[in-house]
């Protein structure tokens, strides 16, 4: 009796330790979504230049589509409501990792076709950019401009004449050039002396004025 | 009887072996996809540049400015204070030591806040904190600070205030910067990330 209660026990134990192993392995999921590039290879994204499309380009993209491109509006819903280029898709940042917007970008990758996205600023779509491609989304470009640079409501003619990109060095030389005594090392090592020297007068006035 | 022991030490036996061969994950330091999503989304990490010029002038020991532009960029023209990590070497061991410095309040900045923003979140994937990135870069550094634009006659009092103080600000670095950025400057330690000098301006105003 003893022994049969003792082998009864033993077998709840073993049935007990199986069921919570097989229910273990049952709910065990692996995470929807992970990191597939490691951050080594996430920094060499961002020189890759085949990654990206200018502002020039996106006006030819959008004078007469090759129908292999989806514009994705990353601003919020409310900016989106208000105007947006023609055929884009709104997927808020915060969003963008929703499972209906994740198949959007699955379908594309899918039907061969390549996502452009752009924001209010370029760096409002940098965000979702890198996080697409980190997590294994590759068909996916970055607008390098302003979404006032694809408005619709301007015309044309505004629109071409904005080609400047945002990480375009803005630095006004010659008001650096105030701010350094000609004398200094750095100018030594910059090779377009002669250029410089051409805007001297502008110069001299500048230093003789003194304040800012 | 026995059986039964076997059979559980062989259970027991069988898993240890299986996590023996489980993929090592070194992502466990990471923040999540969704988390860093949700980061990003979170603009708290873009400081103004007036913010930034305030903390300078009075010499904030917990700042750290960080150049991401390239080398060259860097030596025409940089932030007083400010190092360089150009951003192709931001995952370099040097450069992650200085990033990860917990002490300190890094702050990215490139020309504009897009390069800066992108090395922000490659850092902030790796879990690195109290990092920042200067809203509008060195262009808005400089048409702001540096150029900074006389308010009219008419203007609000805080106008006329924050341009005397840019203006004060722009005094301060190029001035007579000698002297002062030298000492905003050694307090940071540049173990291989190139560092220049405070440029020697004998040139007057702004």
């Amino acid at each position: 009796m003893n022994e049969l209660s003792k082998t009864n026990r033993l077998t709840i134990v073993v049935v007990a330790i199986v069921l919570v192993i097989i229910t273990g392995l049952i709910t065990f999921r692996r995470p929807d979504l992970k990191f597939v590039l490691s951050p080594t290879e996430s920094l060499q994204l961002l020189n890759d230049q085949s990654l990206v499309i200018t502002p020039q380009q996106a006006a030819l993209l959008l004078k007469d589509s090759d129908g292999k491109t989806l514009f994705i509006d990353v601003r919020n819903s409310a900016a989106f409501e208000l105007g947006h280029i023609k055929n884009a898709v709104n997927i808020p940042v915060r969003e963008l990792f929703d499972p209906k917007n994740k198949s959007v970008f699955r379908d594309l990758e899918k039907a061969g076709q390549t996502a452009i996205l752009y924001g209010e600023t370029e760096q409002q779509a940098n965000g979702p950019w890198l996080m697409l491609h980190q997590t294994g989304f590759k068909n996916v470009l970055l607008f390098t401009g302003n979404y006032a640079q694809l408005d619709p409501a301007s015309s044309d003619s505004v629109t071409l004449s904005l080609p400047q990109m945002s990480e375009t060095p803005l630095i006004d030389t010659l008001a650096l050039k105030a701010l350094t005594s000609p004398a200094n090392g750095r100018q030594a090592a910059v090779p377009a002396m002669p250029v410089k020297k051409s805007v001297a007068p502008v110069k001299k006035e500048a230093r003789s004025g003194g304040g800012c | 009887m026995n059986k039964k022991y076997l059979l559980l030490t062989g259970i027991i036996i069988a898993l240890g072996i299986g996590m023996l061969f489980m993929p090592q994950r070194d992502t466990d330091k990471q923040l999540r996809p969704e988390m860093l999503l949700a980061a990003i989304d979170d603009p708290s990490r873009f400081l103004s540049t007036d913010d930034i010029t305030d903390r300078l002038v009075k010499q904030d020991p917990a700042l750290l400015l960080i150049d991401v532009r390239s080398k060259e960029q860097f030596n025409t023209f940089e932030v007083p204070g400010a190092i360089n990590i150009p951003v192709d070497s931001l995952l370099s061991a040097p450069a992650r030591e200085i990033i990860g410095q917990k002490a300190k309040d890094k702050v990215f900045y490139s020309n504009s806040d897009v390069t800066s923003d992108q090395a922000w979140i490659l850092c902030k994937r790796l879990g690195m904190e109290r990092i920042y990135v200067m809203q509008g870069g060195i262009n808005t550094w400089f048409s702001t600070i540096v150029k900074a634009v006389k308010p009219v006659e008419t203007a609000s009092v805080e106008e006329i205030n924050l341009y005397q103080f840019r203006s004060a600000a722009c005094q301060h670095f190029f001035g007579n910067s000698e002297t002062k950025t030298e000492v905003a400057t050694s307090t940071k330690k540049a173990v291989t990330v190139t560092k220049k000098p405070a440029g020697a301006s004998s040139g007057g105003g702004c």
